[in-house]
């Protein structure tokens, strides 16, 4: 695989199923981290063998300023190379290839080749959206979007009993 | 009929009205201001600092985005490491900035807005641009902080040796050590910056423990979180110890001192 993913890899690597842990809903109690920050991971293998991990940021003193992120880890190049990011409202955005930009609105980035062909960060180019406004929301839409399965629930040997 | 020619002070009337084309602010409340700016990050986004009245004084303000970005690219903990810590340090004090618990923000003083928000800018995309080297190069900057750990903790060049290897037990340097301090045992440190060199890590350490009666083990890593967990597994159980991201040089100073008896 050369450095450069193409859109049709990028694709794959989207829609690559990904089973979530029986505690995935733990990474949404986001964590007060250094910097003025809350947080929240989640490493999640797909079912081709590939490795993901979801960041989820929000700033403390600003609702708007947050971002979902869905990476997936590299072998070939020892680093994360960023899919999609749910991102909030609280900055503009420019496509620099297309010139079109995004005013304080909710944005999905998403990994595109011609932006890394053009020597540009794999996930700069991003479409507004309205399909969310909150992080919450935001995290839910990318595990819709990116072939993510709950697991099965009510179907454990010990769900239901009580201690 | 030939082009007008336009004037030099047309030229400059123009450049004036585009740069205050470019700057944009948007009420967001009693005394609070978003900027936009025509300033943008690698990533596209565009940087829109925060104008907001405190008291009697106003600033400009990122709220903390800066340093919540460059989580995109790199952890947190080797933010402020080595040599990106000093950048960023240098950055906020050469253009008079404050960072408050994470939050950059600069004071306009005497009224001067323009020289503040230029500052301001200034400063935040050259911080900004420190998590870039991630990118470009992911390796270097940690080998080279990792070197410049070891060699301000442990003062005697004699001590230490980079890419050591046992010229006896492995003459073709197969299994090569990053890090051999000399102490009462030796000590074998490892720098881990990725996957590939955390399993290797984990051969090597796993070898010399078949061929050499007493040593120790240091495994510093670039950023313990962003390598597999069945990775790190594997190396602690063979690790003496480890650090989840590189240590100050006093840290591994007092370590080497409190617990390796040199």
């Amino acid at each position: 695989m050369s450095s450069i993913l193409t859109d049709a890899q990028i694709q794959r690597l989207v829609d690559e199923e990904k089973v979530l842990p029986a505690d995935w809903r733990e990474c949404m109690n986001l964590k007060p981290a250094k910097d003025a920050q809350l947080r929240g991971k989640l490493e999640v293998m797909g079912s081709n063998g590939n490795s993901f991990i979801i960041y989820l940021r929000r700033l403390e003193l600003d609702v708007f300023c947050f971002s979902a992120i869905l990476a997936y880890k590299r072998l070939d190049t020892g680093t994360t190379f960023r899919l999609r990011r749910y991102n909030g409202k609280d900055h503009a955005h420019t496509n620099k290839i297309e010139t079109d930009e995004i005013l304080f609105d909710y944005h999905i980035h998403k990994a595109t080749q011609r932006y890394q062909d053009g020597g540009y960060d794999e996930d700069q180019y991003a479409e507004l959206t309205d399909k969310y406004s909150t992080i919450n929301e935001a995290f839910g839409l990318l595990l819709d979007q990116c072939g993510f399965v709950k697991p099965l629930e009510n179907g454990g040997l010990f769900d239901g009993t009580e201690e | 009929m030939p082009a007008k020619a336009v004037t030099n002070d047309a030229i400059v009337s123009m450049l004036r009205e585009a740069v205050c084309r470019s700057v944009t602010t948007f009420e967001q409340g009693k005394d609070r201001y978003r900027i936009l700016t025509p300033f943008t990050f690698p990533d596209g986004d565009r940087f829109c600092p925060i104008l907001q009245k405190t008291g009697p004084k106003w600033s400009f303000s990122d709220d903390g985005s800066t340093f919540m970005r460059m989580t995109y690219r790199i952890n947190d903990d080797s933010i402020m490491a080595g040599t990106r810590g000093k950048i960023i340090e240098q950055a906020i004090q050469s253009f008079g900035l404050t960072n408050t618990g994470g939050v950059l923000a600069i004071t306009v003083n005497g009224g001067d807005f323009g020289s503040a928000l230029y500052g301001f800018t200034q400063a935040v995309l050259r911080i900004s641009d420190v998590a870039l080297w991630n990118k470009h190069n992911p390796k270097s900057s940690f080998v080279e902080e990792f070197k410049k750990t070891i060699k301000d903790a442990v003062a005697d060049q004699s001590e230490y040796q980079f890419n050591w290897s046992d010229k006896l037990l492995d003459p073709k340097q197969v299994y090569p050590v990053d890090c051999r301090i000399s102490a009462r045992f030796p000590l074998f440190v490892f720098g881990v910056h990725n996957e590939a060199k955390c399993d290797s890590a984990t051969i090597v350490i796993q070898h010399y423990r078949k061929k050499i009666e007493r040593f120790s083990t240091v495994v510093i890593y670039e950023s313990q979180e962003e390598i597999g967990r069945k990775n790190v597994a594997r190396l602690t159980d063979v690790a003496d110890k480890q650090f989840a991201s590189l240590p100050t040089a006093v840290d591994l100073k007092d370590y080497l001192y409190n617990s390796i008896a040199f």
